[in-house]
């Protein structure tokens, strides 16, 4: 049977792994352009990366970003999925939530441009109704940018958070209602204690798909909102391939403990 | 549990505008397509088809959604021939115990897009293969696979061993059990994994957007482009619309055959 | 844990439906303090949703709810103070056992001395005292149905709701947390509300027994009421095993109702009026009350039939038998006596019964 695997683990090494290792092999070089003479292997790109108090900022913006979005999500998410998962027919609502994921981020975010622009929807509605003089920055910056992210990665919780809730039987819920317990109280000793695990899943995965988002980022953000993922796209249009192999190498290994982090969690729960 | 009447209808409320929020930009886009104006504006104003006659008539985009359509097609093709022997594998359960082989499978799921597509710009640079129709093609299937190999497990968690043993209990060779009882069982799963296979590259941005070349711009990067340079007109808001609307009726399409619903880590 | 007082619970006219399907149907009932009472019938029969309905975990479309004649609809269900025991116990997994049963103390505010108190004393009641600081799943199926009555006893509910509480054990573990049950509650004097669909489960446990179907209130009676005189035919045939035969008023005879079978015999049942000569009955006999005869010990009032098949049961053999006109009938013989040779399948025999042991129904 293995043997049916070795298509998938052949192509996947060659095209999926051995890229990655092209790329932490490109990281340990100067760029050409800088150093013509070619002085072979270093960690310049790396103490570049860690002396500069620059680069090292756009790390942390990047790791604020992703709590920042993933708190949004999960907070908007968790009643939403309480819902999905409690609902007796669930079709519509599982259609609503996954039909933006198939959507072309670029798509989604031209529709945030439109909403969020100087002369935008938002900016219209709020001059309008007198609640504004001036239009308000909504986009080119930190807002837009968090905005937009959250959005795009919404669903991503929900579905997490849901299918852990579906699990929690309903009769829990009853009983602690019949013992006393208000909604509140039952949220809070009952399903939040129960849904950790969907928290986990859902809170690790939408980190680590925040702080490797680009598409958002470049589109709804502005000078100030410079994050890993676009600082790559920026140094790789800048043809200094190298030093964006580095910054590659950061975000890759960051994505990976995270990875671990995930394994690990579903680990315990295939044991339970 | 009920919370009350107005609990419940709280809940309610809040969770239709969650999910207005999730629609209102794809909404937006498809929105200012209509409207008379130049200027991409929501709601629109006035009524007009007039972007999408120009967007069709557009070289540009005509070209680069040919070129998607294309990819996308090859790519649901290839990331088939790929992954049907691993699906198969996973339908006999070889992965029972290896949780690290399924994390590994599926991590072109949950690594960042763009570390990928610089990598495998690195990989085409070193390897002197270059930006290619080739190169774009293996990135997608590379990216689309954990799709297939998911839908796969979704539709097969569960599915009864027994068959196939009752099948060679019945007398069926091992080649008749697998032709006639687990590859129609397996169907559906590739059906919906390969539509997904499909939507995938459709979309894909962060890994495209490093691979290809003014011959190969995708769509969702031709749109990207115009994006970036702020040129908001009506025309990319024609050219977002067709796109959305191949995308959902792919996804309604997947909704019929399988149920959106089995897609999800939910219960059916 | 003596109890102070035991309540009423009266239902009038409830109703409830969930889209054109109707699950109670006007429904009304009364349970008096410190009863038990059982409220039976098939899956889907709207007994749940009854049951659901008092505990306010739904609300009903029509009808009040009403404890100590006191309107309690608009009452939430966290501030009814019932106590209930869902299916599969819902013990909170991510608590221990003493987590559990002072959950309902610690939703009240009670005092932290007072709800440890409270809680071993609930514990040492159903027989736990050493298990508080187990989790759930460390618990044999009896245990944790235990735990699940003492967190729903500890609070001093006033009233009882059990939703099949015992449909997850197994038979002998069953039978032997009925007669606990029912001691406790007796012991307790709290009015119990108990649902089941278990016929047997019903006729040991009750003090009185509502048997439910498609939504409606059946009958409501004592145990021996509801087998002895159902009133009517799908009550005579959920509750035990019962004989039903198609007849035909004939007449009177002293106080019994003749009746004649269609294959021309004459039979007897009991009733105290008679319906009108010629009226289509159905006659339902319990199996125990069958006499089966051979032709020289025939009774009067004696109804031809076939042997079938003798099936041996240990404290019994069934007889199964085909009357003239095809009408299959069971009678059950207790293993007193050997059985007489007259009795092997093919033979010719004669069925006959008190009129007291037949009901006509319908």
């Amino acid at each position: 049977m293995i043997l049916f695997l070795l298509p998938i683990l052949v192509f996947l090494l060659a095209f999926f792994v051995l890229p990655f290792g092209v790329m932490l092999y490109e990281s340990m070089f100067l760029s050409p352009l800088l150093a013509p003479e070619n002085p072979g292997p270093t960690l310049a790109n790396y103490a570049k990366l860690l002396g500069d108090f620059f680069y090292l900022k756009i790390v942390l913006q990047t790791l604020a970003l992703g709590v920042a979005v993933t708190t949004l999500a999960l907070i908007i998410a968790y009643p939403v999925a309480y819902l999905l998962a409690r609902a007796r027919s669930r079709q519509l609502l599982v259609f609503l939530i996954i039909s933006p994921l198939v959507v072309s981020v670029v798509i989604r975010s031209y529709g945030w441009m439109v909403l969020l622009g100087r002369a935008g929807t938002v900016n219209t509605l709020l001059q309008a109704s007198g609640i504004t003089e001036a239009p308000l920055a909504l986009m080119y910056n930190w807002f837009g940018v968090t905005v937009a992210l959250t959005h795009v990665l919404l669903p991503y919780m929900i579905l997490a958070l849901a299918s852990v809730i579906e699990g929690i039987p309903e009769s829990l819920e009853d009983t602690a209602a019949v013992l006393g317990a208000g909604a509140w109280a039952r949220f809070r000793y009952v399903l939040l204690p129960l849904s950790l695990e969907g928290v986990g899943a859902g809170v690790t995965l939408v980190f680590m798909l925040a702080i490797g988002s680009f598409v958002s980022v470049l589109l709804l953000g502005g000078s100030e909102t410079l994050i890993l993922p676009l600082l790559i796209y920026q140094q790789v249009m800048l043809i200094n391939n190298n030093f964006a192999a580095a910054l590659g190498a950061a975000l890759l290994i960051i994505s990976l403990a995270l990875l671990y982090v995930q394994s690990r969690a579903f680990r315990t729960r295939a044991t339970a | 549990m009920m919370a009350g009447r107005t609990g419940a209808v709280l809940l309610r409320v809040y969770c239709a505008a969650v999910l207005l929020f999730l629609s209102l930009p794809i909404i937006v886009a498809v929105g200012v397509a209509f409207g008379a104006d130049r200027i991409a504006r929501f709601p629109p104003r006035g009524f007009s088809l007039h972007w999408f006659a120009a967007a069709l008539m557009d070289r540009t985009f005509m070209g680069a959604l040919a070129t998607s359509l294309e990819l996308a097609t090859l790519t649901t093709i290839g990331t088939i021939l790929v992954g049907l022997p691993a699906a198969v594998a996973l339908e006999r359960r070889v992965f029972i115990g290896s949780t690290a082989l399924e994390t590994f499978l599926l991590s072109p799921l949950t690594l960042p897009g763009v570390l990928f597509g610089i990598s495998m710009l690195f990989f085409l640079g070193a390897t002197r293969w270059g930006l290619s129709w080739s190169g774009l093609l293996i990135a997608h299937i590379v990216i689309a696979l954990p799709y297939l190999l998911r839908t796969t497990l979704a539709v097969h968690r569960g599915l009864d061993r027994g068959l196939e043993e009752a099948a060679l209990v019945l007398g069926a060779s091992p080649w008749q059990a697998f032709r006639y009882v687990t590859l129609p069982l397996l169907k559906p799963g590739l059906a919906a994994g390969g539509l997904f296979a499909f939507l995938t590259s459709f979309d894909n941005v962060p890994v495209s957007i490093f691979l290809t070349t003014a011959q190969t711009n995708t769509l969702p990067v031709t749109i990207m482009s115009y994006l970036v340079n702020q040129d908001f007109d009506a025309t990319v808001g024609a050219i977002s619309a067709l796109q959305v609307a191949i995308v959902l009726a792919l996804l309604y399409l997947l909704d019929r055959i399988y149920g959106v619903a089995r897609l999800t880590s939910l219960g059916a | 844990m003596a109890r102070r007082r035991s309540v009423a619970v009266e239902l009038r006219s409830l109703h409830k439906r969930y889209g054109s399907v109707v699950a109670v149907r006007s429904l009304d009932l009364r349970v008096e303090p410190g009863q038990l009472l059982c409220l039976l019938g098939p899956s889907g029969c709207g007994k749940t949703t009854t049951l659901r309905a008092i505990a306010g975990l739904l609300q009903p479309d029509a009808g009040e709810i009403l404890v100590d004649d006191r309107v309690v609809n608009q009452v939430p269900a966290h501030r009814r103070g019932f106590g209930l025991v869902a299916q599969n116990y819902a013990l909170f997994p991510h608590m221990t056992v003493m987590e559990n049963v002072t959950f309902g103390l610690r939703m009240r505010g009670v005092a932290r001395e007072e709800t440890a108190r409270r809680a071993r004393e609930a514990l040492a009641m159903v027989q736990l005292a050493r298990m508080e600081d187990r989790y759930p799943r460390q618990l044999s199926g009896g245990q944790q149905q235990r735990v699940a009555l003492a967190r729903c006893l500890v609070v001093e509910p006033d009233l009882l709701l059990l939703d099949e509480p015992l449909g997850a054990l197994d038979k002998k573990l069953r039978e032997a947390m009925q007669v606990e049950l029912k001691s406790l509650q007796r012991q307790v004097g709290i009015t119990t509300i108990f649902v089941t669909h278990d016929q047997e489960e019903a006729l040991t446990l009750s003090d009185r027994i509502a048997v439910m179907h498609e939504g409606e209130l059946q009958h409501v009676g004592t145990p021996q009421e509801i087998y002895e005189t159902p009133r009517n035919r799908f009550v005579a045939d959920f509750i035990g095993i019962c004989n039903f035969l198609d007849c035909t008023v004939a007449g009177r005879e002293q106080s019994a109702v003749l009746l004649r079978m269609d294959d021309g015999a004459v039979m007897v049942a009991s009733g105290a009026s008679t319906p009108g000569q010629g009226t289509r009955m159905t006659l339902a006999v319990r199996p125990e009350k069958l006499i089966v005869a051979s032709s020289e010990d025939r009774r009067t009032h004696a109804l031809p039939a076939q042997i079938e098949a003798l099936v041996y049961v240990g404290t019994a053999v069934h007889i199964h038998l085909r009357t003239g006109t095809g009408t299959r009938l069971v009678a059950y013989r207790q293993n007193t006596t050997p059985l007489g040779s007259h009795l092997h399948p093919g033979a010719r025999v004669y069925v006959s019964w008190d009129a007291a042991a037949a009901r006509l129904v319908e």
